[in-house]
């Protein structure tokens, strides 16, 4: 569904990604792991649109992106940004319905099918309840989960999502990476999820793909990618990988030296 | 992912004490929930022709009141008379006619277009550079057309070429050459720069304000001329004015309209509207083209008139909420209604002396602002 070929880009001088190939396919729930500047934001600001690669191509369903226009990007590639503005002024559903940008022309107001289309994605998220509550009223997971219904309202079939818990506490890290693989579960499509955590990472997704110095390192089952080898030539860390306890995935814990 | 509520916005303005006031008086009117949920209703038919009656009367009222008075129905019946296909029987006197018609309403139509005129350009700033306390002058439109209008009234300038009053095309030049060169100056290869723009324009403002101070200094005893334009005001005004400001403030008005569901996504962030299908740099150049040559038009015509551009907007908000799509047009019959009734107590209050209107929206404007701004900190 998605398809990455031979991605080069480089920023002031200075190469960020370095022939950097990647498929997801319908159905998949990809984690994209790697230290800080080995190209994760990039990528996923080149899929949706915000940087040009230098050379290289990205599909979607056989489309090229970078030849689209922006809207029509936008129907095809929804991002959860790692860093968002809300309007404080503005409610639940008001931001949702935003999402609908991409499938609206200049005057054009939301219909019955948009409203549906919101509230659908609120019901998703768990957060219909809220809809008529401003955003400045709202926690810091329940904006989360705002964002991330944002995002369905533009019924893209590739999600993106840039270190979506990044911020969060413990308990709601994991409910909005519940939420996440549930919702996947439902809407299908692929989904590429940007993450720091790679114990989280290792539980919530179908496959890894860890990045470094803007390529390709290792990809495959979690149990592949996360090795002690790999952790310690592309982090330079030294760790221990263990079993979890339920469903055996691997626990990355730092070695102290 | 932090997600950060950018609470600097006009957004906080929403739930100032303000408010609550505002709720009461709303409900009284037909005005809706404060901008509940304000997506589920379409157009809003009902705030808009509230909008226009608020207007329609305080055009009336001002067309009215005067040394020589003109009872509101006589005025809307000499209007209809110079509408087409309206025949009515003259039952005023003609004096009433035509100082209705050649003194008075020329005014007002000319406040009435200027107000809405900064009051859409002010509410545009505000969005394309999310600051709430961005205003229609805040990147160079003002000092343009200040230091043009200073060189024409004092360097001996003719008044009229060919008929034409130099002024205004001057004025109209001055502000749009000082948004352009900021615009310039803040253009890089990846397309226009809010910040740098803004500093830009603060830069320009200083050295084009200086140009004019330096001219003052060094010319004619009396300044008054200059004075009284940079206050501002519509002593002068002609229908032909009216004429000339309207393509623009209706093509601005339009363009910005057109934009207005892509500056409320612009209102999360540059980055997250490009990720929802906004050509941002577009968008970004219509909105403030759109913006400015209103501001430049009406400022050539009527001078520099303060408050109107940062108020009316907010005002709207407050009551209606901040989805732009309401916010435009419902700040553009705000402001005109603002103008035209601050016009009129310019003309009346020390009468037969006339205040210049700058004095009297700064005298309502100003302290309104300074409310506001404490609503917040309270906040």
């Amino acid at each position: 569904m998605l398809s990455i070929r031979d991605v080069h880009f480089s920023y002031r001088g200075k190469a960020i990604l370095t022939g950097l190939s990647l498929d997801v396919q319908d159905g998949e729930h990809v984690g994209l792991v790697g230290p800080n500047g080995a190209g994760k934001s990039t990528l996923i600001k080149i899929i949706s649109g915000v940087l040009r690669p230098a050379s290289g191509s990205v599909h979607i369903n056989g489309a090229d992106i970078t030849a689209m226009r922006p809207h029509e990007r936008a129907r095809l590639v929804a991002v959860v940004p790692q860093e968002t503005h809300l309007p404080a002024g503005m409610t639940v559903l008001d931001l949702v319905l935003l999402g609908r940008n991409p499938h609206m022309k200049l005057l054009q107001w939301e219909g019955p099918d948009d409203r549906a289309v919101a509230i659908r994605a609120m019901e998703l998220t768990n957060i219909d309840q809220m809809a008529d509550r401003y955003l400045s009223t709202l926690s810091g997971g329940e904006r989360q989960r705002a964002v991330v219904a944002m995002a369905l309202a533009q019924e893209s079939p590739v999600l993106l999502m840039d270190e979506p818990t990044s911020s969060l506490d413990l308990a709601h890290q994991a409910k909005v990476l519940d939420m996440v693989a549930e919702l996947h579960q439902k809407r299908r499509g692929a989904v590429l999820i940007a993450m720091h955590d790679l114990t989280l990472a290792a539980q919530y997704c179908h496959r890894l793909v860890m990045l470094s110095e803007g390529r390709t390192y290792a990809q495959g089952q979690p149990s592949e990618v996360l090795t002690v080898e790999n952790i310690s030539k592309v982090y330079g860390a030294s760790v221990f990988v263990l079993p979890h306890p339920t469903g055996g995935t691997p626990v990355v814990v730092g070695r102290r030296e | 992912m932090p997600v950060n509520l950018t609470f600097d916005h006009e957004a906080l303005l929403v739930r100032a004490p303000l408010t609550k006031n505002l709720k009461l008086f709303s409900k009284a009117l037909p005005l809706g929930r404060t901008a509940r949920a304000s997506n589920l209703r379409g157009f809003p038919w009902g705030r808009v022709a509230f909008g226009a009656l608020l207007l329609l009367v305080s055009a009336i009222v001002a067309g009215g009141v005067g040394s020589v008075a003109i009872p509101p129905l006589d005025t809307v019946r000499i209007i209809a008379s110079r509408l087409p296909f309206v025949e009515i029987s003259q039952t005023w006197a003609d004096t009433s006619g035509t100082i209705l018609w050649n003194l008075r309403l020329p005014r007002v139509v000319l406040a009435g277009l200027t107000g809405a005129a900064l009051a859409v350009s002010g509410a545009t700033y505000q969005g394309l550079f999310r600051n709430p306390l961005a205003d229609p002058y805040l990147i160079g439109v003002a000092s343009g057309a200040g230091l043009a209008a200073t060189i024409v009234l004092l360097a001996g300038v003719p008044v009229l070429i060919l008929g034409f009053s130099v002024l205004p095309v001057a004025a109209f030049l001055g502000a749009v050459t000082a948004v352009t060169l900021a615009y310039l100056i803040s253009r890089n290869a990846d397309g226009m720069h809010l910040t740098t723009l803004i500093l830009a324009g603060v830069a320009i403002t200083s050295l084009t304000t200086g140009i004019t101070t330096l001219i003052m200094l060094r010319s004619a005893p009396d300044l008054r001329p200059v004075f009284s334009w940079l206050l501002g005001g519509f002593n002068s005004a002609q229908w032909t004015h009216s004429a000339m400001l309207l393509p623009y403030l209706l093509l601005g008005t339009g363009a910005i309209m057109a934009y207005a569901r892509i500056m409320n996504l612009m209102q999360l962030s540059e980055e997250h509207a490009k990720q929802m299908g906004v050509n941002v740099q577009r968008a970004k150049l219509v909105l403030l083209a759109a913006a400015t040559l209103a501001t430049s038009a009406a400022v050539s015509f009527s001078g520099l008139i303060g408050f109107v551009g940062l108020i009316a907007p907010h005002a709207v908000r407050l009551v209606w909420g901040t989805d732009y799509r309401y916010l435009v047009p419902m700040s553009a019959l705000i402001g005109a209604s603002f103008m035209i009734v601050a016009d009129l107590a310019a003309r009346t209050v020390a009468s037969p002396a006339e205040l210049p209107v700058g004095v009297v929206t700064a005298f309502c404007g100003a302290p309104f602002f300074l409310y506001l701004l404490k609503a917040r900190k309270a906040n």
